[in-house]
């Protein structure tokens, strides 16, 4: 199966927040797997249950790689980091760089 | 331009280093920082030290950053990596980043006749693509930086947008890139036990 991003994220914070419990803190994505006490056996398993779900392989030591849920879901998507469309303002850094003094101050 | 490595856990910190270390960093106007846990390495006496005191763990992750084999002693493991993960975000934030800029600006010499040739459009160039390919929240960090030196030598400066560059990167590929904590004022340790 090929799953987004954000679906291998909601599966890996549902997985994380199960194996802590459901009365202990919310499970951030953004921070590391050895923040909710993983240990290098369950991240192996949590890998081969990942390579399950997604039909395809996963490398058992992804976690050591990417540390974080957002970081795996984004590699195993193959997306990369989110980020808004932007123009560069290149125009305004070169004037900014030849702007005399006098004129910065 | 002064570089610091920084790290986190040393026996003598508490809760509150992580702020302490923040504001020292501001204060000091050193731009480009690395942060790390501490993490005792094989062989040192640290190491031989800790393993006495049962204080080392198995290491999960990569990166020093983000994983220690050290039981610190005057806190949790997850109040360590959270407080840490939070000085990464601060010390990141883009605000802040500019705010070091500016206090190391301020030391330097507005002599702009002496001053390295301040236009290599093929450079600027890069570093002006390579942050608007960060997004909005980060695109206008060189041209603010610049404002900053102005009439100086931008020789320090060329080379901590190069290095802030690399290390949003890296922190956005560890998934670990979180502005939210940068908001606040310190790590909220309330749910971390």
């Amino acid at each position: 199966m090929s799953a987004s991003a954000a679906e291998i994220e909601r599966w890996l914070l549902e997985r994380l927040q199960t194996r802590i419990g459901a009365g202990a803190e919310e499970v951030d994505s953004h921070m590391p797997f050895s923040y909710y006490g993983l240990t290098s056996i369950d991240a192996v398993v949590l890998a081969g249950e990942l390579q399950e779900w997604l039909g395809t392989p996963v490398s058992p030591t992804l976690t050591w790689e990417y540390p974080t849920v957002s970081a795996v879901s984004r590699y195993l998507a193959d997306e990369p980091a989110p980020v808004p469309a932007t123009a560069v303002d290149f125009k305004a850094l070169l004037a900014e760089l030849d702007a005399p003094p006098d004129q910065h101050q | 331009m002064v570089q610091a490595g920084m790290i986190t856990g040393f026996d003598s910190d508490t809760l509150e280093s992580f702020g302490h270390q923040f504001a020292f960093l501001q204060e000091a106007g050193i731009p480009m920082v690395l942060l790390a846990m501490l993490n005792a390495l094989d062989g040192t006496p640290l190491q031989r030290r800790l393993a006495t005191e049962n204080r080392l763990k198995p290491l999960l992750l990569a990166d020093a950053a983000l994983d220690t084999n050290v039981i610190p002693k005057q806190m949790t493991s997850r109040q360590l990596l959270k407080g840490t993960v939070w000085l990464l975000n601060k010390l990141y934030a883009p605000r802040n980043f500019l705010q070091r800029l500016q206090v190391f600006a301020d030391q330097l010499p507005v002599d702009r006749v002496d001053a390295t040739p301040q236009t290599d459009a093929p450079f600027w160039g890069r570093v002006a693509g390579s942050y608007a390919a960060l997004g909005s929240d980060l695109r206008d960090v060189p041209v603010e930086a610049v404002k900053l030196f102005r009439g100086r030598d931008t020789h320090g400066l060329r080379t901590a947008l190069v290095f802030y560059r690399s290390a949003v990167g890296v922190l956005r590929r560890w998934g670990v890139w979180d502005p939210g904590q940068g908001d606040l004022a310190q790590p909220d340790f309330r749910s971390v036990a």
